[in-house]
Parts: structure tokens; C-alpha cells; sequence
């Protein structure tokens, strides 16, 4: 990658060089919002495909940055590099599985109907798997296949071992 | 008309601050008013000219009938400089000149006039000169919101007002370009820019420089140092929720990513009851109120102002 291109994407998200993985996440958000749809900063000045431009030199820019930042740590922390599987899924203390999810999808600024977007998963069920409200889950079956997707889209390491993890959570819980 | 308090201003000419906003109603004769004011308790000489033609009631919201003389006697030569037409008002340090009878000459003043207005007004023997203007983007406006060292746009948290502003700020820009060129002689270039619109689908002033620097890299360059000399500020007005807060520094943002124009964002003034109050007190709302959040900010605004100047010479 040429530091040419680099130092554009620090310039596009409004960053030192020298940010630090939690710096550039919050950059990174700050820019998602502002060149979100409802963005009053923002919503008269360009058309719905220069926003989508936009929004893709932005999450493209912060995936590079990331990558720079995350090789110079001995632990990624990364959200967009699944290939660094050998990470383990990095739960904060108590926190439970469904909110680990929902912090991760909001780091990633990511709202419900973007994970439907991609994951063709509705978002009232994506709710559900954040909030873990169990009794209004879909079968097993189905469920397995929407937590994977989820799991995937957030760029988890390992997705299927995630969503193992999660069905392990409903044999727990009984249902 | 002279003061007790000594000029401490080492430029004898006065700084001139403009307050426009592309839409009416947002709060500019409130926010104007009160900036003088405090500039005028920090002991700087004011004078506001009321330039909001539509609807001229700055002499209302500094508590004082509106007076004998306006703009419109000089104007009109009945009195021979602009300082004639300056009132007292109940503040110490604060003058005023009214708008309210020139609606005719100055809605559409020739350009002699207009020339001789804005000479008129850097010679005030004042330390600061605000000037409220009227809504929209008339080149009037336009031409006196460039004229002043420091032109401030107020915006509401609402789509059209941060529309508006936009549109008031590219307005703004176009014709200080326009104006430039005459003295630089890059016009060809950027009615070549310009013409080329729809092939290379130029939408934003940063588009237009980056065109003309490839058909005239001078040409550009001298663009590009306009643009750095234009600095307009903001303040978002009538806050009422935690994003609103945000607003200003967005906009600072887009501006940048968008026009490639530097913006500077003076702060954010809550929504409050302390204005209608004040109103109805017949009195401006930073001196009855001293302690309120809109005093607060306010002063704030006008600190940064200051300060915005200190950075910039």
C-alpha cells in the first residue's frame, strides 16, 4: 500500500498518524454520522450515490488504517480482519454474548438494518439475538444459520464457533 | 460623540463583523444585539447598523424607540458622513444606526452607494461595527457579509436552515471569486471550469479549483488563496438537543470535505425562555439576564470571535 494513499485515508477521517486503534474507531464513527442518511450536517448537499461513495472511501479508509495499526500491535483488535483467527473472541468481563454482539456491530457503526441489509436476516430476529430474548428466537435451525451470518458480517474470528458458543447459551438457558 | 473610556484599539479603523443566515427567523438582530453589547461591557466601542431590510427591528431587541435619523438620511445626502446617524442606546459604549426608512434606496443601491457605505463605515471612529443583515443571499448581503473582517452565518438545527446556510456559504464564496478575478485575471479560467460543468460534473468550489488548476495551475493557485482568505463562522442557534451540539463542528467538517472551505464554529446557543422574557422586559437579554446560558454563550462567541483574530494576524 502506498503511504500516499495511507496519509488520504488519515486525511479522510480527520486523523494523526500516530492514532491509536481507540482514536481511529472513534473517528471512524464520527464520520459514519456524519455522512449518515439522516445526517443534518449533511443531508442537503449530496445526492444518495455520493453518500454511498462516501461511505465507502470512509469504511474503506478505516479498514486500512486499521490494518496498519492492528500490525503494530502484538494483539489485533481490529473488528474488519477476520483473517486474524487466531484471536479469541475478546469478551469484556460480564459482559453476556448477545451485548458482546451489539458492541461489536456499534463499533463496527453498523446499525441493525445495515447487518439486515447484508445478512438478509430481519431485524427484529437481530434484535433478539443482541438482546437474547430467547422465548422470541426462531428454531434452532433457522437461528443457527442467522447468528452465523451475523457473526460473519461483524467479522468475527471464528463465526462458527461463535454461533456454537450462542446455541450453547439456549441448551443453558433450556428452551 | 465621544467616550470616557479610552480608544485601546492600535488600528484606528474598526473591525466590522456581519451576522447574515440564509433563512429569516433564525435569531441574527437577537444574537447581533447582544454581541454588541458585550463587546461594549468589555469597554470596545460599538456601533449596530441594521441592515435587515425586511424586517428592521434591531432597535426593539436594544430596548429603545426607533430613532429620528437612519441610514436612509445619509443615503439620501441629508447628512453628509454615517456617524451622523449614529444614536446613543441606554449601554454604555453601544451606538446604533437604524435601517428601518432606507428599505428603497439600499434594497437596491447602486454600486457608488454601496462603495460609499462600506468607506463610510470603516471610518467610524468606533472600535467595532456589527452589521445585522437582512435573510437570503442577495449579492447586497453577500457584498457586506464579504466586506466585514469577520461574517458570521447563524444556523437552527433544522434541514432548511443548515440548507440555507450551505447555499449562503457557496453564494459567498462564487462571488468573492467573482470579485477576485477581476483583480487576478483567472475569470477565463473559471468560466472555462465553469462551462466544462456538466462534462467533468462539477458540483463544489473544491472541484472548481481542482478544475482550473488543470487548465491554469496560476490561475488556480491564486483560487486556492482565496479560498484560505475566506473564513466564514457559524453558530448554531435555538439548541434543544445533545446532537444539536454537534452540529457546528459537522458542518465544519463537511465544509471541508465537501467545498474544501475552512468554516470556524463560534458555539452553540441553547434554546431558552430568557429571550421572550427579555423581550418583554424591553431589555436585551444579556443585561437582564447576565447569568443565563444564553449570556454565557454568548460571551463565549465573542470570545472566541476575539480570539479567532489573535490566531489569524
Amino acid at each position: 500500500m502506498s503511504t500516499d494513499m495511507l496519509s488520504k485515508d488519515y486525511k479522510m477521517l480527520d486523523l494523526d498518524q500516530k492514532a491509536t486503534a481507540k482514536e481511529a474507531r472513534r473517528a471512524y464513527h464520527r464520520m459514519k454520522a456524519l455522512y449518515s442518511e439522516g445526517s443534518l450536517a449533511t443531508y442537503s448537499l449530496m445526492t444518495a450515490e455520493q453518500r454511498d461513495e462516501m461511505l465507502n472511501d470512509i469504511e474503506r479508509a478505516y479498514m486500512r488504517i486499521s490494518r496498519v495499526i492492528d500490525s503494530q500491535l502484538p494483539t489485533p483488535e481490529s473488528p474488519v480482519s477476520p483473517e486474524d483467527a487466531e484471536a479469541p473472541v475478546p469478551h469484556e468481563q460480564g459482559e453476556s454474548i448477545g451485548a458482546y454482539l451489539k458492541r461489536r456491530r456499534e463499533d463496527l457503526g453498523l446499525t441493525l438494518r445495515d447487518v439486515a441489509a447484508k445478512t438478509r436476516v430481519r431485524t427484529t430476529y437481530l434484535e433478539h439475538i443482541e438482546n437474547e430474548r430467547l422465548s422470541d428466537l426462531p428454531a434452532p435451525v433457522y437461528l443457527r444459520g442467522f447468528v452465523l451470518e451475523f457473526a460473519r458480517v461483524l467479522g468475527l474470528p471464528d463465526p462458527e464457533s461463535f454461533t456454537a458458543g450462542y446455541l450453547e447459551l439456549l441448551d443453558e438457558e433450556d428452551v | 460623540m465621544t467616550s470616557l473610556i479610552p480608544d485601546t484599539s492600535d488600528n484606528p479603523s474598526p473591525r466590522i463583523w456581519a451576522v447574515g443566515g440564509g433563512k429569516g427567523g433564525v435569531g441574527k438582530t437577537v444574537i447581533t444585539a447582544n454581541t454588541a453589547i458585550s463587546l461594549a461591557q468589555q469597554g470596545k466601542r460599538c456601533v449596530v447598523l441594521d441592515l435587515d431590510l425586511g424586517g428592521a427591528n434591531l432597535h426593539t431587541v436594544l430596548g429603545i424607540p426607533d430613532p429620528d435619523r437612519s441610514l436612509s438620511d445619509f443615503l439620501s445626502r441629508d447628512v453628509n458622513s454615517l456617524a451622523e446617524t449614529m444614536s446613543p442606546t441606554p449601554y454604555p459604549n453601544l451606538y446604533f444606526i437604524s435601517g428601518s426608512r432606507a428599505i428603497l434606496e439600499i434594497a437596491n443601491p447602486k454600486f457608488s452607494q454601496k462603495e460609499k457605505l462600506i468607506r463610510h463605515i470603516t471610518s467610524l471612529d468606533v472600535d467595532y461595527v456589527l452589521l445585522d443583515l437582512g435573510a437570503g443571499s442577495a449579492f447586497n448581503t453577500l457584498d457586506f457579509f464579504l466586506s466585514a473582517d469577520e461574517g458570521i452565518l447563524v444556523v437552527l438545527p433544522e434541514p432548511t436552515s443548515v440548507e440555507n446556510a450551505y447555499h449562503f456559504i457557496k453564494a459567498a464564496f462564487y462571488r468573492k471569486l467573482k470579485k477576485a478575478t477581476r483583480r487576478t485575471g483567472v475569470a477565463e479560467a473559471i468560466d472555462r471550469a465553469m462551462e466544462e460543468k456538466v462534462a467533468r460534473g462539477i458540483q463544489s468550489p473544491r472541484a472548481l479549483i481542482n478544475n482550473v488548476l488543470q487548465i491554469n495551475p496560476e490561475a488556480g493557485h491564486a483560487l486556492e488563496e482565496e479560498v484560505r482568505s475566506f473564513k466564514p463562522n457559524i453558530i448554531v442557534n435555538q439548541a434543544r438537543r445533545h446532537d444539536d451540539h454537534e452540529l457546528g463542528t459537522d458542518m465544519v467538517q463537511a465544509c471541508q470535505d465537501y467545498f474544501g472551505i475552512n468554516i470556524r464554529n463560534l458555539g452553540h446557543i441553547d434554546e431558552s425562555d430568557s429571550l421572550r422574557e427579555a423581550v418583554r422586559l424591553r431589555k436585551a437579554v444579556v443585561d437582564a439576564f447576565p447569568v443565563s446560558s444564553f449570556t454565557r454563550a454568548i460571551h463565549s462567541i465573542v470570545r472566541n470571535l476575539l480570539e479567532a483574530r489573535e490566531g489569524s494576524t
